[in-house]
Parts: structure tokens; C-alpha cells; sequence
């Protein structure tokens, strides 16, 4: 299933961040701030990798009502994507592994 | 000369106090212009999304980029569905019990390929179906999922 998505080097940078953030997940806007991959790029790469599986994204908890502003789409990486991850790596890296995946 | 540098000082700051007032106007437009670019059941999803990830970028003229670079995105997403839509266009044949299904194209994610399969069980109720051969064009190898009714 590595071939459903093309690694991109954004794309790299993305799912890097997503994994900075494992259980608490992390937003679009907290992507943007912390990689230099541009609005029109980033949310492209995140539709793409949640539409192959290897992304979830849910709501924030909270009514927008008592939030007093929009609820943030949270994105993870799931337990496919994280697989994914590495066996699409594994041909890039030496020894397999990824530091920020062990 | 005096009189130009101050005049040009004063436009200058004027021209800035502008640009200041309207570029938080100017981001929203830019992001209700994306979202109209947006599939129509896209909508209400990023609609809601962008407006929570604008508010949380800093300084208006960054707000702004962010707004304008959200053009993009909702091409760039509208131009992933439209490429899906494509792919499911997929050709099928019965032999017996299986289902073979040929697609399009390699690139069709295998969720993608599950849903078709699930999508042929409902709109061909009469196929005792047991499993779904995929085959892709550009692949040597089939895909054989179960799918029993």
C-alpha cells in the first residue's frame, strides 16, 4: 500500500510533525507554524494521506458555542499509516528504522 | 525637499494604516473564496477547519499568505477528488461467484478498492459474490479480497 502515496518531501515534513504529537494529535495551523510547507501544499498532502488511511482526523472536544471560535481538526497518524511509514522508509533509511518512529 | 519627505513619511504611513484595516477582511474573503472552490460536500468540513486554523496563525499579513495559499489547497483537494471520481470509473465482469474488477489505475488506494467492492455488493444485489479480484493495469499481480455477502 506504500505505493498508494507518493513520498513527497513536504509530505515528509508533514507526517513528522504528526508524529512529534502521537496521542494528543496536532491541527493544520500547528503544522504550518512548526514546517515551512505553504497552506496550499499542506492540506492537499493531509486530504491525501487521510483519504489513503495512513491520517485520521477528528474534532476538537468542545462546542464551538463555549469555544467562542471554530473547533480545530486534530490529525493523527494511524495505526496503517504509521506501518505504511515504515515500510515506505525502510528502503530510504540504512538500518530501517527512523529515529522519530522509534 | 522638506516638504515632499514629510508628505511622502505621512503617505507612507497612511498607506500602511490601510493596508492594516483591510487585510483582515481581505483573509477572509480569500478564505470564503477557497472554500466556494471546494467540492460541494467538502464544504462545511474546511469551512470550519480553516476558519479555526486562520485564527490561530499570527500578524495579518501572515493570516493573509495562509488565506491566499488556501486557494491552492482547495484546488489541489478538488483536483484529488476529481481524479478519484475518475478512477472508480472501473470496468467488471461476473465469471460464476467472483467478482473481477479491473481499474484504472495503480494509484487507486486499497481503501479505495475495499469501498468499490462494498459499493458493487449494493448496486448489484443479485451477485452471490465471494470474493473481488482486483486487478490493476499497471501491475503485474491481482488482489483478492472476500467479500461474502
Amino acid at each position: 500500500m506504500s505505493k498508494d502515496i507518493r513520498i513527497t518531501g513536504p509530505m515528509l515534513k508533514v507526517i513528522g510533525q504528526i508524529l512529534v504529537a502521537p496521542d494528543s494529535g496536532i491541527s493544520g495551523a500547528e503544522i504550518f507554524k512548526s514546517t515551512d510547507v505553504a497552506s496550499g501544499t499542506l492540506y492537499p498532502i493531509l486530504f491525501r494521506l487521510e483519504k489513503a488511511g495512513w491520517v485520521s482526523s477528528e474534532w476538537e472536544e468542545g462546542d464551538p458555542s463555549e469555544l467562542g471560535r471554530p473547533r480545530k481538526r486534530i490529525y493523527r497518524l494511524t495505526a496503517t499509516g504509521a506501518r505504511e511509514c515504515r515500510l515506505a522508509f525502510n528502503g530510504l533509511i540504512p538500518n530501517g528504522r527512523l529515529a522519530w518512529l522509534s | 525637499m522638506a516638504i515632499v519627505t514629510i508628505l511622502e513619511a505621512f503617505l507612507g504611513k497612511l498607506i500602511c494604516k490601510e493596508i492594516e484595516a483591510w487585510l483582515p477582511q481581505a483573509s477572509r474573503e480569500l478564505l470564503n473564496l477557497a472554500i466556494s472552490k471546494l467540492p460541494a460536500h467538502e464544504r462545511s468540513r474546511y469551512a470550519e477547519e480553516w476558519s479555526a486554523d486562520l485564527a490561530n496563525i499570527p500578524g495579518d499579513l501572515s493570516r493573509a499568505m495562509f488565506a491566499l495559499g488556501l486557494l491552492k489547497a482547495a484546488w489541489g483537494i478538488h483536483e484529488i477528488e476529481k481524479q478519484q471520481h475518475e478512477l472508480i470509473r472501473a470496468m467488471y465482469r461476473t465469471r460464476g461467484k467472483v467478482l473481477t474488477l479491473v481499474l484504472c489505475d495503480e494509484n487507486l488506494p486499497t481503501s479505495r478498492q475495499e469501498r468499490i467492492g462494498q459499493l458493487l455488493t449494493i448496486t448489484v444485489p443479485n451477485l452471490q459474490m465471494e470474493s473481488l479480484i482486483v486487478k490493476l493495469l499497471a501491475s503485474s499481480g491481482m488482489k483478492v479480497y472476500s467479500m461474502r455477502k
